[in-house]
């Protein structure tokens, strides 16, 4: 000790006790050798205790998902075993078609996905007999999000378990970056879970809405499986108006609908326009109402395919009017600026027809998109 | 202990860290090294302990399913008549709901939307 006592007579250091400086000293050894040897693993625990946080988050959402769709069910006839049911139903999946030779691979697709709404729509009528069949749609869609939410939950996990065992700090850094969108979609599906069990309009219905809104008060009729048409004059031209049969949650078969008039019309049509709505960017406006070229339908493409097909073969102009809002929006009950961009898009759809068509002229409007709540 | 209660200890732990960290820098610049360097501890310790607590009143007030208030809106198209009352189950728009009680015609849904949840003004956004 007394041979470190000339340090204190060091400029800067007169009068400073020596087991101060042996324990900064120490304390700043240490600090150094933690962070040096220890500083992935605090890294790498830190991220996983903020993953962690999220998916018991997710789990919470799943869990109130799955207690919403057997508290309906239960409503609506569901026996003792309805939980089971649910627990059953919520882990479906559907096997993509086989690529390597894509010739035909649209159709094996559409197949697949009809008989999967078949199979769905058929088990919730196992489970909910008292259901109508408006019902029916509506809790096919609320066991739909309830599934959507249970396999965001399983896949989070799987990652963030996979990253706890091997430590590796890429597998948990690229899941703690991804959190922010996952937790983004996660919330619009638990949204979307009051709208379906309730039977509320959502954000997405909104290209309904403009049809259904120029078809009312007009004799329709059915075109294709759950999609409906109506002869509707509008500013001297023949539109054939055609959306998804409302009140229950239903898409319909736009793409096979626009193909089936298309063929009865021949050569008559003068174009098609589709209004739908449009995941909007950031810093764009909610309700905002823009034109586009093309076919747009969403979802996983096989009607889209159908009418692009149709558009060398007839030589028939699409166009498109899309309704700006979030992916939250899209699923969640409608917000008021959708319904007030509803007006908005029908006189956009006015201006646009006198400025590709004349008077007398005949053409198809198709509002894509669920329409639930909205009739026609 | 509520999700509000452990953020109201949490900011009372943030404050009294930064009150003692203050008081380390003071008491280091009168020349007390030791006494400053235990308070920094001590300080350090109530910050991670203010942001656990941050941290744990963010999860308990974590709501898995939102419900929106929505609202019907009814019109009359003869005598423009309108009301909006909350939405019922069985609702849709472009139904059917009886007669207007000013001019006896028949009314119905014209829109349903939500409506926005309360929240605080916020500065508008920076144009970019």
């Amino acid at each position: 000790m007394l041979a470190l006592a000339p340090l204190s007579l060091l400029p800067g250091l007169e009068g400073v006790n020596i087991m101060d400086l042996i324990f900064y000293a120490i304390f700043i050894f240490v600090s150094m050798a933690i962070f040096t040897l220890f500083g992935q693993r605090i890294q790498v625990w830190r991220l996983l205790s903020q993953v962690k946080a999220s998916v018991r988050k997710l789990k919470m959402m799943r869990d109130e998902g799955r207690r919403i769709a057997v508290e309906r069910l239960g409503e609506l006839g569901g026996d003792e075993g309805i939980a089971e049911k649910v627990d059953r139903f919520i882990e479906h999946f559907a096997i993509e078609p086989e690529s390597m030779d894509p010739a035909g691979v649209v159709w094996k697709l559409e197949r697949i996905l009809d008989v999967r709404e078949q199979k769905f729509l058929d088990e919730v009528r196992r489970m909910a007999p008292k259901a109508s069949d408006e019902e029916v749609h509506n809790l096919e869609g609320l066991l739909e999000a309830a599934l959507a939410l249970n396999e965001l939950y399983k896949i989070v996990r799987h990652y963030y378990l996979l990253g706890k065992r091997t430590a590796s700090l890429f597998i948990i850094a690229q899941l703690q970056m991804l959190m922010p969108l996952i937790m983004k979609m996660a919330r619009a599906y638990a949204d979307a879970l009051v709208a379906f069990r309730e039977g509320q309009p959502i954000g997405d219905g909104i290209g309904a809405l403009v049809a259904a809104k120029l078809m009312h008060g007009k004799p329709f009729k059915p075109l294709v499986r759950d999609t409906v048409m109506a002869e509707v004059e509008l500013d001297g031209r023949l539109a054939y108006v055609i959306k998804a049969e409302g009140p229950g949650a239903k898409v319909g078969k736009p793409g096979e609908a626009v193909k089936k008039l298309l063929e009865e019309l021949g050569g008559e049509v003068k174009a098609v326009i589709f209004v739908d709505a449009a995941i909007k960017l950031e810093g764009e406006k909610t309700g905002e109402v823009v034109d586009g070229i093309g076919v747009a339908i969403g979802g996983p493409g096989v009607e889209k395919f159908k009418v692009e097909e149709l558009s060398l073969k007839r030589r028939v102009p699409f166009y498109s009017i899309l309704i700006k809002e979030d992916v939250s929006e899209a699923v969640s009950p409608m917000k008021k600026e959708l319904v007030e961009a509803a007006d908005g898009a029908i006189e956009r759809l006015k201006e646009l027809l006198s400025e590709i068509t004349d008077e007398g002229d005949k053409v198809i409007i198709v509002g894509v998109g669920n329409t639930m709540g909205i009739g026609q | 202990m509520s999700a509000r209660a452990r953020a109201f200890l949490g900011i009372v732990l943030l404050v009294a860290s930064i009150a003692l960290f203050a008081i380390a820098m003071f008491t280091a610049l009168s020349g007390d090294w030791s006494t400053s360097m235990y308070m920094t501890l001590a300080s350090l310790v109530l910050m991670t302990a203010s942001g656990l607590l941050a941290a744990s009143s963010a999860a308990a007030a974590f709501v898995p399913v939102r419900a929106f208030e929505v609202k019907t809106e009814i019109t009359c198209p003869s005598c423009g008549l309108r009301e909006v009352r909350s939405f019922k189950k069985g609702d849709y728009v472009f139904k059917e709901v009886g007669e207007c009680p000013r001019c006896g015609k028949g009314r119905y849904i014209s829109s349903i939307f939500r409506e926005e949840e309360a929240r605080k003004a916020k500065p508008p956004q920076e144009e970019l």
